[in-house]
């Protein structure tokens, strides 16, 4: 048995700090999901932690027919499909404070200011770039794309989870990479794509 | 030799694909070597790659750094807490519910019902409110057709009453009086002669004089009454 199965079976038996360690080893790629498809980080931390809970009240119906993390995203689905506020436009206006200026600042500082302030300009605009043509697409949509793009997951997957038919997971992904590729006005293939894209916005 | 195969409208139909490694090895080879032979699909394959490329690192920039996830993580543990929490006290308030009345808790189960919400494809749903529009009217058919069954069935019968309707029938009698005095002056003696109208007695006296005879008298309903002014003389004169 693995120390995941180990630790499931610990916090289904009424173990919190086993499930705090289990979604340790998650919270990344959920709170990524959350922030990608809200777009805005507020909003990203109550619906992954929504998530997390919904997970620990629905423990005991694990049956390890599955590995955990793919139960999970079955739940991180219901949860994302099940959050109808929309916010398409408050990327726009607070990300600016709340996610690119806040996240990027500290994180130059803590990674000791290895890239230079134009680096972390770069990245600010591309992220930007980036969530206004995920903004752009249906909350669907979006979802669609991170599915297939962040979680590798094929379209007869998706299509099942989401419940529709694989042509319309197909369709989904190809009109949200035209979003995207519009936005960022991507036509080559350089080295460093970052500064590519970034050029392409401050131009 | 595989430009004579190749079709730009189809390769670049499948280029998403390629990209995203949803093609099987086999196929994406024999489309990666139609690219190297078309520029313009392999631009185009090279443009999608850069694209998916700069998105994947533009999202991973927007993850938050390290010094995020213990606060995250104390706000998490708090939350797990509070629901922790909240579900003892609900398991404490079980006895107390049990011991409630039956009414009570059949009302609380039919408000759970009926504020439960499930999710369901729209033409799913439109479906089944079709089926259960048609199985309403159907029923609705049915109970009036019922109403109609049960009313008294009333038979109706013509039989024909007969009324007495009391007729009122005004008989005029004329009576002609011939009186001796007067005839004997002509010297021709008859004897005293009545006329009454259907009075057979009176048509028999009558027979001597054809004049006079009642047989083809019919009387009738409208009795026309004439008044003759003046006397026997007068008409003589």
């Amino acid at each position: 048995m693995s120390s995941e199965d180990e630790l499931v079976r610990q916090a289904q038996a009424g173990d919190k700090d086993a499930f705090c360690l289990l979604a340790q080893d998650y919270e990344r790629r959920i709170f990524s999901l959350a922030l990608y498809y809200s777009r805005e980080r507020q909003d990203a931390e109550d619906l992954s932690q929504e998530v997390w809970l919904k997970a620990y009240a629905a423990l005991t119906s694990f049956r390890f027919e599955s590995s955990f993390y793919t139960w999970l995203r079955q739940i991180t689905i219901n949860c994302f499909l099940n959050h109808r506020r929309a916010k398409s436009n408050r990327w726009l206006s607070q990300t600016s404070e709340s996610v690119s200026n806040e996240d990027f600042a500290s994180r130059n500082e803590a990674a000791g200011q290895a890239r230079g302030l134009e680096s972390t300009l770069q990245n600010h605009l591309v992220v930007e770039k980036v969530m206004q043509a995920l903004a752009a697409v249906t909350p669907q949509q979006r979802l669609i794309f991170l599915l297939k793009h962040q979680e590798g997951m094929t379209y007869e997957e998706i299509a099942k989870e989401i419940g529709c038919s694989p042509g319309t997971v197909k369709k989904s992904v190809s009109r949200t990479i035209a979003k995207l590729r519009k936005k960022l006005g991507v036509n080559e293939e350089p080295e460093n794509y970052m500064s590519c894209a970034a050029a392409g916005i401050l131009r | 030799m595989s430009n004579k195969m190749h079709n730009c409208k189809l390769t670049r139909s499948s280029l998403i694909d390629l990209a995203l490694g949803e093609i099987n090895p086999v196929t994406a080879e024999q489309l990666q070597a139609e690219l190297i032979d078309c520029p313009g699909c392999y631009e185009e394959y090279a443009s999608l790659r850069s694209t998916l490329r700069v998105t994947n690192q533009a999202l991973r920039a927007a993850v938050p750094g390290e010094e995020f996830w213990p606060g995250y993580r104390t706000r998490l543990h708090a939350k797990l807490q509070a629901s922790a929490d909240a579900q003892v006290e609900s398991a404490g308030r079980q006895p107390a519910l049990a011991a409630t009345s039956l009414s009570s808790q059949i009302w609380l189960a039919l408000k759970t019902l009926a504020t439960t919400s499930v999710r369901i494809p729209v033409p799913a749903a439109l479906a089944l409110m079709l089926v259960f529009g048609v199985f309403f009217l159907v029923l609705l058919g049915r109970e009036q057709v019922n109403v109609i069954a049960s009313t008294p069935v009333v038979l109706e019968k013509t039989s024909t009453v007969r009324v007495p309707v009391i007729q009122e029938r005004v008989l005029t009698r004329v009576v002609y009086i011939e009186k001796k005095g007067r005839r004997s002056g002509s010297g021709a003696t008859s004897p005293e002669r009545t006329v009454v109208p259907n009075d057979p007695d009176s048509v028999a006296v009558t027979g001597a004089n054809p004049a006079l005879s009642l047989v083809d008298f019919k009387p009738t309903n409208e009795v026309k009454l004439t008044i003759i002014k003046g006397g026997y003389k007068d008409e003589k004169r």
